[in-house]
């Protein structure tokens, strides 16, 4: 029951946010706000998570395929491929579920619980327009632009460690990464990236924009922001996969 | 003219007040007032449709405030200026980009005439020196005043007032209740104040509403009120009295 | 801070951040397709009728240096294969350049070299090479043997009748019919010019397919070919006919000569040709024919005058 209601008043927010999008140019001061906070202010927390998973990928790859018949290069396919469509995809997805969409539904949730998105109503604003359009759309524009950083870092952190444990030369793992390389990959990641840019911001959007119950409220908007995204994340990714490959 | 006609409203299972009917003249203010939980913010939100009622109907100038579109809505909100309770600022903007905020997306002023309107407002509250400040850096008296400054930096048809002396000392409450005599007066506003305040309610009422018993209890001029005998109403009297 | 001067700030932050990323796309892009990031790059298109081993990033060599790699692969019909080559090489590709598939090591792995024309005109960027899918120098060793084996197997067929023929002749005539033989030899006798008469037909074919070896082969010593041609024209007492079916029995046998040392001597390469019983037994019989003239000559030297020089060609 509280599934339907869920649904009916995500729509209604949805619906709401695009439908007063022709004031579209009086946002826009609040877009670039929010794409700085959703994407430019998340740079380097996804450089860092990118650079890892590469440089680990590229480590446990070479543990895993011992045989001695398999070509360096393998390693350099496989960990370029993997980051490329799913990794910086999704683990940026994941640490910015937490991230940004923690500081959407809370701020959200506050300005919900302290009056002052009816404050903004009051004023002649519609307060979904204003609050959540922007932050979906700097969602949906910014992620892949992290994806990109996530790809990069990635790829660079496989190369490093596979250079710096001896695992891998460069030459091999460029060799391996250009063999697979295909543009498909790569617009099937953005797709994945625009997708999750919208499923978390509109999602801790919703639940800020219509938490109840002081600070307390706040606090279970926000983590619910945080879990719900999280778990969306993955189910769109297996949906995507399954669609798309 | 606001008419309000068997407004009835609940919360689920919680009544709030059933068939509350009053009119507010133009120029006109009007002392909303009762116990805390007896619905008076909620009756206010109903003004400006913040809020649905089950039943009933809100006229303003004979317009059915609940039946029309969204855009006119917007229209007619914007004739309200809003005094919440907790004074509902944004919190990520300074005081003074707080009262700026409405001017610089609903006027075409440029920055030295916003500049001119939002420092008239803050004059009027007494704040004209804080205007670099974070709402979180303010005191809650003077949040207050900066929502009641961004309340009528709009120069409103109507204000809304949500207790805007509680948590004021005396002679910034006087001032307050001043500046919305001279709001009343001088500019022809219709007001609706809640408040606990029986000061303040003689001194700016025109009319009074007090709720009680999930009901519009009584009703009727400050004149009336002093001579009613409502048990009720009475003991209410009394017992703000002290608080004073 | 002025709320203007913050708000710019922003917008400039944003700006930046999105043409970098679109920046750090494009050349992560050309990275991982090979092109060059700064140079302006040549893009080639072939055609191969197969490309086994070939795949996108597969390296493209000019000379023996890595000048770029394969951009896309992919089906134009079920017997040409579309590729497209990413080449960093500013001097250009001459227009009548061949692009080839080679092999680049021994387990099958491939590689794309472009064969410059020098030529002085350019291919354009865009522009179409030949592609020419080399199967490798045994792959094709293998082909052509498969094409000339019926070829050499009928011919050899023929004339190891024939040259049994002769050796019958030579043999059963006895000394006398071979000295009579010889002596007609010597002087275009009647005898040979009979067997001549007699089996022209089967020698002309002979002849014939053993010319067309001969084009095949194509790789007779022309050392020895100058050699057996000084020695057949001191045959002044041998028919021109004769002096023919010498000189490609020559040809022949030499051939033959050679490929046997090889064969002997284990160079693998001609191993496809001789895996066929029946060629190997044709060739062999041959050479014993060839080997029983040449010995019954060198009993003979008499009747072959200063004309031993021949024997060394066996
Ligand atoms: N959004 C809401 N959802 C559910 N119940 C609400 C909501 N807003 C108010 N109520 C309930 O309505 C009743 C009236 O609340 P309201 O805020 O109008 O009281 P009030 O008269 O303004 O009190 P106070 O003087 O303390 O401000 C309370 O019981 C409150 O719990
Ligand atoms: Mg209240």
């Amino acid at each position: 029951m509280q599934l339907f209601v869920d649904v009916g008043r995500y729509c209604r927010l949805i619906y709401e946010a695009i439908r007063s999008s022709t004031e579209f140019g009086m946002y826009w001061k609040n877009i670039i706000i929010e794409m700085v906070k959703t994407g430019y202010d998340s740079l380097p927390i996804i450089i860092l998570a990118g650079f890892f998973t590469g440089a680990v990928m590229t480590i446990q790859t070479s543990y895993q395929l011992v045989a001695g018949f398999i070509p360096p290069e393998t390693i350099g396919s496989i960990v370029s491929q993997s980051l490329l469509i799913e990794l910086a995809a999704v683990i940026s997805a994941l640490v910015l579920a937490g991230r940004v969409g923690a500081r959407i539904a809370t701020e959200l949730g506050t300005m919900a619980v302290s009056e002052q998105i009816d404050a903004l109503e009051s004023m002649g604003f519609n307060s979904v327009t204003f609050l959540v359009m922007p932050r979906v759309l700097a969602g949906i524009f910014m992620f892949p632009v992290i994806y990109v950083a996530a790809a990069v870092a990635g790829m660079s952190g496989g190369l490093l460690s596979g250079y710096m444990t001896g695992a891998v030369p460069v030459a091999d793992f460029m060799l391996g990464a250009r063999q697979v390389f295909s543009p498909a990959d790569v617009s099937f990641g953005v797709i994945k990236s625009f997708v999750f840019g919208y499923i978390i911001t509109s999602i801790s959007c919703y639940k800020g924009y219509f938490a109840t119950g002081g600070a307390e409220g706040v606090g279970q908007a926000t983590t619910q922001a945080a879990v719900l995204s999280c778990i969306y994340i993955l189910v769109a990714d297996f949906v995507l996969a399954f669609l798309l490959l | 003219m606001i008419e309000i006609n068997n407004l009835t409203k609940s919360f689920g299972a919680n009544l709030v007040w059933e068939n509350v009917s009053l009119t507010i003249d133009d120029g006109e203010t009007l002392a909303v007032i009762g116990k805390s939980g007896s619905g008076k913010s909620v009756l206010m939100k109903h003004l400006n449709v913040l809020l649905y009622p089950d039943a009933g109907e809100v006229l303003i100038d004979g317009l059915n405030i609940f039946e029309i579109r969204y855009a006119k809505l917007r229209r007619l909100r914007q004739r309200f200026g809003v005094l919440f309770q907790g004074a509902a600022l944004f919190d990520s903007i300074t005081a003074y980009e707080n009262v700026a905020f409405p001017l610089r997306f609903f006027s075409d002023f440029n920055e030295d005439e916003i500049n001119e309107r939002v420092m008239e407002s803050l004059e009027l509250v007494n704040l004209a020196d804080i205007g670099t400040k974070t709402p979180a850096e303010l005191s809650g008296g003077m949040r207050k005043r900066v929502g009641l400054a961004r309340a009528i930096v709009m120069k409103p048809d109507y204000l809304l007032y949500d207790e805007p002396t509680s948590g004021l000392d005396p002679q910034t409450s006087d001032e307050i209740n001043d500046l919305i005599i001279s709001m009343a007066d001088t500019l022809d506003i219709t007001s609706i104040v809640i408040t606990h305040d029986m000061h303040s309610v003689l001194r700016v009422a025109d009319k009074v509403a007090f709720l009680d018993q999930q009901k519009l209890s009584w009703y009727g001029t400050v004149d009336e009120m002093r001579k009613s005998d409502h048990k009720a109403l009475h003991s209410f009297i009394i017992a703000s009295e002290y608080t004073i | 801070m002025e709320p203007g001067l913050k708000k710019i700030q922003n917008e400039i932050k944003i700006g930046l951040t999105i043409v970098i990323a679109l920046l750090i796309a494009i050349i992560g892009f050309r990275l991982m397709q090979d092109v060059p990031i700064f140079r302006p790059s040549l893009q080639l298109y072939t055609v191969f009728d197969r490309v086994d081993g070939i795949s996108v990033g597969t390296s493209v060599y000019l000379s023996g240096v890595k000048i770029g790699s394969v951009n896309r692969v992919e089906l134009a019909g079920p017997d040409s294969v579309r590729v497209v080559l990413n080449l960093s090489y500013t001097e250009g590709i001459p227009v009548g350049s061949r692009a080839y598939i080679e092999s680049a090591d021994l387990i099958g792995g491939k590689r794309v070299r472009i064969h410059h024309s020098g030529q002085d005109e350019m291919l354009p960027d865009g522009g179409y090479i030949e592609g020419v899918y080399d199967h490798g120098a045994f792959a094709e060793l293998q082909s052509f043997a498969e094409d000339v084996k019926p070829d050499i197997q009928r011919s050899t067929g023929n004339l190891a009748d024939v040259l049994s023929q002769i050796d019958e002749i030579l043999k059963d005539g006895g000394k006398e019919d071979l000295r009579g033989t010889i002596a007609t030899l010597s002087s275009s006798s009647r005898q040979i010019d009979r067997l001549l008469q007699e089996r022209s037909a089967d020698l002309e074919e002979s002849i014939i397919s053993l010319k067309h070896i001969m084009q095949n082969l194509d790789t007779l010593s022309t050392g020895r070919q100058s050699q057996l041609d000084d020695i057949l024209e001191n045959l002044e007492t041998t028919s021109q006919e004769l002096g023919v079916i010498s000189r490609e029995l020559g040809g022949v046998s030499s051939e033959l000569h050679v490929m046997m040392q090889q064969i002997n001597s284990g160079e693998g390469t001609l191993g496809r040709l001789i895996q066929d019983p029946s060629l190997y037994e044709n060739l062999d019989s041959l050479a014993v024919n060839l080997k029983n003239i040449s010995r019954k000559m060198e009993d003979e030297p008499g009747h072959f005058l200063k004309h031993m020089r021949l024997i060394e060609i066996f």
